[in-house]
């Protein structure tokens, strides 16, 4: 070893040296990194767990909202259809109640409207008898001589004794 | 003492005395019949253009129309 220039006691001082340094490498360098990188892992995977919690929170948030939409739409359509109905019903109502007041007020219409009628063709009734009185007994008046109204009172009397 | 009753007779024209005393008779026989004049009745002569013809006796509230007018509107109202 001497004639390759290497010398045992160097070397021997070298190996020592090394282990020495592997030994306090080791004890001051590789642990803590290889803890570091132990706690990073195990940090990585609790943020791994809780992502998938979260995910899985997700999912079931997800699930729920889409069950509560779902229920809500259902529950909306059925209050719409409900207040539908409850409108049309209430329309129904209204215009069959409209209809009933505008039947009850034609027939009273109507039923004054035939009072109306008769009264004005009573009045009409009553004139036109009012007018042929005073025609005929006009046209008497200017036709009767007194010698025919003598004959009148002559014949009167008779049928009066009779 | 009886009670006279007054008879108005309405006539269209007026009569003479000897016509209205003719016809006053007949009303009072047909009164009497009637039972509407006990006794006694006066007579008293209105004249009335309107009547036409016939004649009308009044008798308190009762008329007895005989009037041609009369007549001519019992049968246009009785319609």
């Amino acid at each position: 070893m001497e004639k390759l220039g290497i010398d045992p006691f160097l070397l021997g001082v070298q190996i020592i040296n090394f282990i020495i340094l592997f030994v306090i490498l080791k004890k001051v360098l590789y642990k803590p990194i290889l803890k570091a990188m132990k706690s990073r892992e195990e940090k990585l995977a609790g943020v791994e767990t809780a992502m998938g919690e979260l995910a899985r929170k997700q999912e079931v948030f997800e699930s729920t909202k889409e069950k509560v939409l779902k229920a809500a739409r259902s529950d909306a359509n059925n209050i719409v259809n409900a207040a539908r109905l409850e409108a049309q019903k209430i329309k129904n109502e209204a215009t069959e109640e409209g209809n009933k007041k505008a039947r009850a007020l034609i027939a009273k219409g109507q039923g004054e409207l035939d009072r109306q009628a008769k009264l004005v063709e009573r009045k009409v009734k009553e004139s036109s008898k009012k007018l042929s009185q005073e025609v005929i007994n006009h046209v008497l008046a200017r036709v009767l001589d007194d010698k025919t109204r003598l004959k009148s009172i002559a014949l009167v009397a008779k049928e009066l004794k009779s | 003492m009886d009670k006279i009753t007054k008879v108005i007779v309405v006539t269209p024209l007026k009569l003479r005395d000897g016509d209205f005393g003719a016809l006053a008779k007949k009303i009072g026989d047909f009164l009497v019949s009637k039972s509407l004049v006990s006794g006694k009745a006066s007579f008293v002569q209105e004249t009335d253009s309107a009547i036409l013809g016939g004649f009308k006796a009044k008798v308190g509230s009762i008329v007895l129309d005989l009037s041609l007018s009369g007549k001519i509107e019992k049968e246009i109202w009785s319609k």
